[in-house]
């Protein structure tokens, strides 16, 4: 029989395990207690006092509010971006290789590098809007983005999306290029058109591909949290303070390990429980290649 | 592929590398520029000055030395990654064990373990087992991390072999080591060049557990090295630009010189 | 200045693990006694990796050619909060640093409860000088309950406003010396097309400055101290109410601009704004020469002036107190293995080698021979000199010198003082809102 034993799966599963789910497993017994981080101290046992505290926290349930609002700009910002551009750069040209290696740069940098260049763009005074000032008037809605709640979120949005899509935009010219040219073909003898073959035939094609990078983009987005902390530092008053800059700010800066370690794992369990829905509601566990049958 | 120009998509994709490059040009002005210049020009101007002065101080404060670092631990997680993940997605898509099966939701739920809250009792694990201060200390938590994606991107690409590849290797006789090495890891590919984007990517730009493992300036890796362009209360722009510029650098290198392999490769297997 | 950093690398968010056994094999909560297990004839010493640790690694390499136990130099993050958090989960480890910096009484008072510092009175028994040569003001902040923690390093760093002479002699105005001529002028800059009051508002630190002063001049510094400590009835008394209506009309009279919110200090937002000539003042403490000027000492002669914070007409404070940051500190484990070699390098924090270094980092060194060594730097223009001898004269003649309030209370509460003067600023919150976060904020110690 050629199909492999649980031996094969030992190694890796004991490597995560004993890196990142004892650790964890630290982290949950934490949320029981009352801590200050310092390692001299011993944590205080407070049964579910943590986790009490959190149903009535306004502010955390603000920053899931924030938290979800983002997801959802994420992903309808970045999959259709990094789709047609993805499908674009598949094609032949050489021009677009050369292209597609700048889209690559900002993935390169460091959350530093990306902050500092972004709060000089958006400086009302020096940046982006005080240039853009002779063709679109003085104080308009860009004059204030990190000033007015709905444009600071709006941008930490748009930054993401500049920063991450360059990676789902890879993915996809990997998936297109995949795609075999006879398909196409036979379709344009059927006569279908451009933006038909787009859809009967690239999208559905590009099925794994939209699973593995929308979970990549939901849970990074889930997790991530640098770039708020140094660019907005969750404000303008909480507006960009989502689940990972909240428990930074009220659990490990305020030296609350406890509270903190407690929303680290809601954080862990919901996140774990969308990926989870997403890939069974793909059928992405159990699915045989798109290609099955061609 | 198709042939005909498409006009629609080129303007788009036009338009979206103006957004790209604007914050990459500020980065690259203000890196051969002198603080001065930079104060004077703020960051939308046109460069007037060219000077090596940064990267000359950069290199001087051992800089040389921290992008050394960080390509030896890239490369050692993703090598990590590498070995540790295939077989546990063949493992995953091809096993009859459920326990193996079940394998595929735990990662799925240690994909959002976020780093910071487990990073100390890492950090004891590290010392424990004699590896603080080193970069393979680095290395194998970062991997660790790495683990859960690059399962998910590993068994997407391997349930894309058809089943009657598999009955073809049984029916030759092959063992699942021969079956492992002649006809999955070849048609991953696409998954494989995956993992190693990502993988890379993660433990190039990883700041917090090099932070909190490391403390010797012999294991220092880039994004630590940035701090020699701050002050406790300001920064030095036109320097943390120049820096920068040296960790972007070498990873861009490595694309273009691999583009070709790994546009290949996640190609996957249509794509042969 | 935990906070007052500029948050530029991947923050560190940490939470420990001190498991009750970690706890039990390391021997009981306090560390007592030299730890055997730290590496031999070394120690370490943890800074904050910015530039400025060139001078601390300087120091290490002179101490080092005499000392058979070598000093090494390691560079911790370039973040306050995060450094801390870094310190605080290292503690008791054998790899735990022996020598690492702070930033005030509330910043270790966590450490000092754990029992991870050592008291340095018996160091400083034997060699006075470690006291002695550093201003009185800024050496007893980290003396707790009699005993002293910390030793005084790198610069002191009081807050005062900075103005462009260019922009001020342009409209006619000399510069303000009471809060009303800030409100007058405000108007008359406003008209000529300049933003009167350059305001990093996107950093919460810098709004908290003006905070500071206006409590400063309205209630004066030991009220503040004893409102930070815990006593709520200073946040709602009528002086503080004053204090906030007076920030409410400056920001109402749009003294700071519009979009305030969005200017960073980190990327050079407000400090261009005056070196352009687009803004006429700024508060900000004493590394602001350095960011304002960026390397330019023409600016800084022709353009560039500083004057202490104007007076509030009818205030309770006394004339000249100040606020900010005092210094940092050398904080030392209680299980150091080699304490005699701490002491020796400790000296090194007022030889002159180290202070001169500090100088040329264009850290103010906190110590009380500071004036006279700035005179005798031949390297440092006459403008800067000027500067310096303001800012000694500052910090000399002050009263009470408050520490930045977000450094003055406990950790806990460090981003809800923030957020609140924040909140005040943008309108999220009126005066009530302000005063209720400030009394949860304090009432924690």
């Amino acid at each position: 029989m050629s199909r492999p034993s649980a031996v094969w799966a030992l190694p890796a599963v004991a490597f995560f395990a004993f890196f990142a789910l004892l650790p964890l497993a630290v982290a949950v017994g934490l949320s029981f207690t009352k801590y200050n981080g310092i390692r001299l101290t011993t944590p205080q046992f407070v049964g579910l006092d943590n986790w009490t505290r959190m149903l009535d926290d306004a502010p955390l349930h603000r920053a899931v509010g924030v938290t979800v609002v983002l997801i959802v700009l994420a992903v309808a910002t970045q999959v259709p971006v990094s789709l047609l551009i993805g499908v674009w750069a598949a094609g032949p040209q050489r021009m677009r290789a050369a292209v597609t290696a700048l889209y690559f740069i900002p993935l390169l940098m460091s959350t530093a590098a990306v902050a500092v260049l972004w709060a000089s763009l958006v400086d009302p005074n020096f940046g982006l809007p005080a240039a853009l000032a002779p063709l679109i008037g003085p104080d308009t809605f860009f004059s204030d983005l990190l000033g007015e709640p709905a444009a600071a979120l709006g941008l930490v949005a748009f930054i993401y999306l500049w920063g991450a899509s360059p990676l789902h935009t890879l993915l996809y010219q990997g998936g297109a290029r995949a795609i075999p040219e006879t398909l196409y073909q036979a379709a344009e003898l059927d006569g279908a058109g451009r933006v038909s073959q787009f859809f009967h035939i690239t999208l559905p094609l590009l099925k794994h591909t939209m699973i593995t990078s929308t979970i990549l983009m939901v849970v990074g987005t889930f997790t991530t949290f640098d770039l708020i902390l140094i660019l907005t530092h969750g404000g303008p008053s909480g507006a960009t303070s989502n689940l990972p800059y909240f428990m930074y700010d009220r659990g490990i800066a305020a030296l609350d390990f406890g509270y903190g370690s407690a929303i680290a794992v809601v954080l862990v369990v919901i996140a774990g429980l969308v990926s989870w829905a997403m890939v069974r509601a793909s059928g992405y566990d159990k699915m045989e290649g798109t290609q099955e049958g061609i | 592929m198709r042939t005909r120009a498409n006009w629609p998509a080129g303007v788009l994709a036009g338009a979206w590398l103006l957004i790209i490059l604007v914050p990459v040009y500020v980065m690259l002005r203000a890196a051969f520029e002198s603080r001065e210049t930079y104060a004077d020009k703020g960051p939308l101007g046109l460069p007037t000055e060219f000077t090596l002065d940064n990267f000359r101080y950069a290199f001087e404060q051992g800089f040389g030395r921290f992008l050394a670092n960080s390509v030896t631990v890239a490369v050692l997680t993703v090598a990590v990654v590498l070995i540790l993940v295939p077989p546990l997605a063949f493992a995953i898509v091809r096993s009859d064990s459920r326990t193996v099966r079940q394998a595929f939701k735990v990662m799925l739920f240690g994909l959002a373990i976020p780093a910071q809250v487990v990073v100390i009792p890492v950090m004891y694990l590290i010392q424990y087992i004699g590896l603080y201060d080193t970069l393979i200390g680095i290395a194998l938590p970062t991997a660790a991390f790495a683990i859960p994606m690059s399962t998910l991107i590993l068994t997407g690409a391997m349930r894309e072999i058809r089943g009657e590849l598999y009955e073809a290797m049984a029916m030759d006789g092959s063992g699942p080591v021969r079956t492992f090495f002649r006809l999955v890891l070849p048609l991953s590919r696409g998954g494989i060049a995956t993992v190693i984007v990502f993988t890379a990517l993660n433990a190039w730009n990883n700041y917090l557990l090099p932070l909190v493992l490391t403390r010797s300036e012999d294991v220092r890796v880039a994004t630590l090295g940035l701090g020699v362009f701050q002050q406790q209360y300001s920064l030095n722009i036109p320097g943390l630009m120049s820096a920068i510029l040296m960790t972007v650098l070498p990873m861009l290198l490595i694309y273009l010189f691999a583009r070709r392999a790994l546009i290949r490769g996640l190609m996957g297997v249509g794509g042969k | 200045m935990m906070n007052r950093n500029l948050r530029l690398t991947r923050r560190t968010v940490v939470v420990g693990a001190a498991t009750a056994a970690a706890t039990a094999a390391c021997g009981g909560p306090a560390a007592e006694g030299p730890n055997e297990d730290r590496p031999e004839n070394e120690i370490h010493v943890l800074v904050v990796g910015d530039a400025a640790a060139e001078a601390e690694e300087a120091a290490a390499e002179r101490f080092n050619a005499t000392s058979d136990v070598k000093v090494i130099v390691d560079r911790g993050s370039t973040a306050g909060n995060e450094y801390s958090t870094s310190v605080r989960n290292a503690v008791g480890t054998p790899t735990a640093p022996d020598v690492f910096m702070s930033w005030g009484a509330a910043n270790i008072k966590p450490l000092v409860d754990a029992g991870a510092l050592l008291a340095l009175d018996e160091f400083i028994d034997e060699d006075p000088a470690l006291q002695e040569s550093f201003l009185p003001s800024v050496f007893d902040e980290e003396v707790i309950d009699g005993e002293t923690y910390g030793i005084p390093m790198r610069g002191v760093a009081p807050t005062f406003l900075f103005y462009n002479k260019q922009v001020l002699a342009a409209a006619g105005l000399e510069p303000v010396q009471t809060w009303d001529d800030l409100l007058a002028q405000s108007a008359t800059l406003q008209a000529s097309g300049v933003t009167p009051i350059g305001l990093a508002g996107t950093d919460k630190w810098p709004t908290q400055m003006w905070f500071q002063y206006a409590f400063a001049r309205m209630l004066g510094n030991e009220r503040v101290a004893a409102g930070l400590a815990g006593d709520g009835d200073v946040w709602s008394s009528d002086e503080s109410r004053q204090a906030l209506a007076l920030l409410a009309e400056l920001v109402d009279a749009g003294a700071f601009g519009d979009d305030f919110g969005s200017v960073a200090y980190g990327s050079d937002g407000s400090a261009a704004l005056l070196r352009t000539g687009k803004s006429a003042y700024e508060l900000m403490g004493t590394w602001y020469y350095a960011d304002v000027t960026a390397g330019d000492e023409q600016f800084a002669e022709t353009t560039l002036g500083w004057i202490p914070f104007p007076s509030v007409d009818g205030g309770g404070g006394q004339a000249g107190e100040i606020a900010g940051n005092l210094s940092n500190y050398y904080n030392v484990a209680a299980d150091t293995r080699y304490p005699d070699t701490v002491r020796g390098f400790l000296k090194e924090l007022y030889g002159e080698a180290f202070l001169q270094d500090q100088l040329a980092l264009g850290n103010l060194p906190p110590t009380t021979d500071a004036a006279d060594l700035v005179q005798q730097q031949a390297d440092l223009s006459e403008t800067r000199k000027t500067y310096l001898a303001f800012v000694i004269g500052l910090v000399d003649q002050a009263p009470t010198f408050q520490l930045s309030w977000d450094q003055a209370v406990p950790a806990e509460s460090l981003t809800t003082v923030q957020n609140a003067m924040a909140d005040y600023f943008n309108g999220t919150i009126d005066a009530d809102g302000w005063i209720t976060a400030m009394q949860g904020a304090t009432s924690v110690a």
